[in-house]
């Protein structure tokens, strides 16, 4: 040491007056800083650190000289005498204060393994410094002739990783909040030269539970995104990442794989760029099949925390909160199959499926095959295997088959949809109509409603393609759903169940869709058809048919060929017709056509076919005399309002 | 405002052993901890 103070003695004889510019004073304790070199940064080995030559520290806000030699332990000669207690930091720029520190959110090449440490001692010199963040550890290769230009890691959930921190020595620990505007680390690269052997960057990051992290590599090529999910940090690991080839081909433009899928999922909800898996059209585009066996849960693409799902005819309304789908979502004629998750409880407000909400987004020419995806809500909930909720959007062309379970709701009286392709639909005048359409459900379904025992707005109802459509009362936009086709078995017990959608709440056409599906259903007390079970303001039928049989087997259950309720004066039927075999429980109130049509606009053109029974009785015998006793209950108010339905024998 | 520091030639500087060699008052001794290695993954 002695000869190094000498040497430094002489050194410092020649450089002290042209380095006096340089000379920093700062708020608490003076430093000294010029410029020379060697850079003082620590050495690291795997997990080994030692001091490297030229190292130095700050003790009680006074600098160290640069040590001389590298090593696990150093002595520091201090530029101005220190006495117990020892608040020590290296390296000793980060000090700020007798209680701060400060992070840098740039940093050069050079700087980028000076490891953030503290120490104290109550006495004696005798210091142990221990790391005060956790550490990233980021390899980064290329192509020979490549450049490395930045690497920037920032926090996604807008965490404070840089700037100013206040530090308790004694620990030691550092604790953010003093500056959270700062949620990012920049590395000027100066376009060092990328090869087969990486350039490790070590990024300094607080302790702490993080919502996920990226990170942007840019090169003389180009920019590459990588990320994490969220990661809890704890002080003094090093978080070793795999490397980064800076100069990989562009992200190819879309989504190959399940792992790709989640990324994409992950992107939505944490509002990150999606331009990883766009096509040239800008489009999300899924580029194969995808199996999703492994996942037995899903956190669906668009994941809002509240959907505002109003329910009734006046007080409707769709405000989505939180993440949400916007794009266009092409599937290519792909298919997700083996999607098999669990809703879990869908808190109340929310949705869930592979989408959450679609907001003013279309998604088309999609597959999904699922296999026993359960729905299980805890309140007002909508869920869909392609989407919870469908807001101002368009889903074409897009097919699903396998088989769901309802479990239900577990509060009764509260509004559970849940369907094929949506949960809940709705338009709005301002963001646009919702139009599903040329889009086919084959699924086995079964399952009950839970604690709830409604079949009005606020039970639990399924659709084969839409489980609830609505819009504002005073909306003039419309939800369409149309040329969709439902096939398979559905055995339930719900208050409102049926092919293609079950409640037309408010504005809602259904044109030309089918079903073919078998219905079962056991429901006390339900309403229940084959293609809707109730249409309301403003909501009707357009040539569309039921090749189903309906089965029902309460007393109390309404049940139609076509529909189980009309009650507005403004909903309608208009051509179509049923070829399937309706049998229910409630002679009161069933029809090959509507089981109850208290009040409605006009019922025409429709074909009646099929046949027509009592549950445990007898067949009635329906002919092209007598048909038009058997379409449903009709006040005789309104029986000028059906007109030219025609009779084919079955 | 960016926080940057450890710039060679640049306005941060870098600490200048022997800049206030008279003022020297000893040594300190300073060993250092080792890290724990968490081997992570890019999620995407």
């Amino acid at each position: 040491m002695k000869k190094f103070l000498l040497a430094a003695a002489a050194c410092a004889a020649l450089l002290t007056v042209s380095c006096n510019k340089e000379i920093q004073v700062r708020e608490t304790g003076t430093t000294f800083q010029a410029s020379l070199s060697p850079l003082t940064k620590t050495t690291i080995d795997g997990v080994k650190v030692s001091w490297a030559a030229g190292d130095a520290i700050n003790v009680n806000s006074t600098g160290s000289f640069g040590i001389e030699a590298a090593g696990s332990e150093a002595s520091f000669v201090m530029s101005a005498e220190v006495t117990a207690p020892y608040n020590a930091i290296y390296p000793p720029v980060i000090y700020y204060g007798p209680d701060t520190i400060e992070l840098s959110d740039y940093m050069f090449l050079e700087q980028v393994s000076m490891i953030p440490l503290a120490a104290y001692s109550a006495s004696e010199p005798i210091l142990h410094f221990s790391p005060i963040t956790a550490i990233f550890k980021i390899p980064v290769t290329g192509a020979d002739g490549a450049t490395l230009k930045t690497v920037t890691f920032k926090s996604k959930g807008g965490e404070q990783i840089s700037g100013q921190f206040t530090i308790d020595f004694t620990v030691p620990e550092i604790t953010a909040g003093l500056d959270d505007t700062y949620q990012s680390v920049t590395v000027n690269c100066e376009n060092a030269a990328l090869g087969t052997t990486p350039i490790d960057i070590y990024i300094p990051v607080p302790a702490g539970t993080y919502s996920g992290f990226e990170i942007e590599v840019e090169t003389s090529e180009g920019t590459v995104v990588k990320g994490t999910s969220a990661r809890t940090l704890a002080v003094g690991e090093l978080r070793a990442m795999p490397a980064i080839d800076a100069t990989a081909a562009a992200p190819a433009g879309g989504i190959k794989t399940a792992e790709d899928l989640l990324a994409f999922a992950e992107a939505v909800n944490t509002g990150a760029s999606l331009d990883a898996w766009k096509n040239a059209d800008g489009e999300i585009a899924l580029l194969d099949d995808i199996d999703l066996g492994a996942y037995s849960s899903w956190t669906p693409i668009g994941n809002p925390t509240k959907t505002g799902n109003g329910t009734s005819n006046g007080t409707s309304t769709c405000a989505v909160e939180g993440p949400s789908f916007r794009g266009t979502f092409n599937g290519g004629g792909h298919t997700i199959k083996n999607f098999k998750a669990s809703s879990g409880t869908i808190a109340d407000g929310c949705t869930w499926g592979l989408f959450g909400a679609l907001v003013c987004a279309t998604v088309k020419d999609l597959n999904i095959v699922c296999d026993g995806v359960e729905f299980s809500a805890a309140s007002t909930a909508d869920a869909g295997v392609l989407a919870g909720t469908v807001y101002a959007s368009t889903v074409s062309n897009v097919s699903v088959t396998g088989s769901i379970v309802s479990n239900g709701n577990d509060t009764d009286n509260k509004r559970f949809a849940f369907g094929g392709i949506a949960g809940f639909v709705f338009s709005d005048d301002n963001d646009g109509e919702s139009v599903i359409e040329n889009c086919s459900v084959n699924l086995k379904v079964t399952g009950g409603s839970g604690a709830n025992t409604k079949a009005g707005a606020t039970g639990v109802q399924f659709g084969g393609i839409a489980g609830f459509a609505t819009t504002a009362a005073e909306a003039t936009a419309f939800n369409r759903i149309n040329d969709c086709t439902a096939r398979g078995s559905f055995t339930i017990s719900v208050g409102r169940s049926c092919g293609i959608l079950a409640t037309a709440n408010c504005n809602t056409i259904l044109t030309g869709c089918i079903n073919y599906a078998n219905q079962t259903n056991g429901f006390t007390n339900g309403r229940i058809g084959n293609v809707a079970c109730y249409l309301k303001t403003q909501c009707g039928l357009v040539n569309c048919y039921n090749f189903g049989n309906l089965t029902t087997s309460n007393s109390q259950t309404t049940t139609g060929g076509l529909a189980a309720l009309l009650d507005i004066a403004s909903a309608y039927i208009e051509g179509g017709g049923n070829y399937g075999t309706i049998i229910g429980g409630n002679t009161s109130y069933l029809g090959l056509i509507c089981a109850n049509c208290s009040k409605f606009d006009h019922i025409s053109g429709v074909i009646v076919s099929g046949r027509l029974g009592v549950y445990g009785g007898d067949m009635y015998d329906v002919n092209a005399d007598n048909f038009m006793d058997y379409i449903g209950k009709v006040p005789a108010a309104y029986v000028d309002k059906v007109t030219g339905l025609s009779y084919v024998a079955p | 405002m960016r926080i940057a520091y450890h710039k060679p030639d640049a306005e941060f500087g870098e600490f200048l052993p022997g800049l206030s060699i008279l003022d020297a008052s000893g040594d300190v001794s300073g060993t250092i901890s080792d890290l724990d290695l968490v081997n992570d993954t890019w999620d995407f």
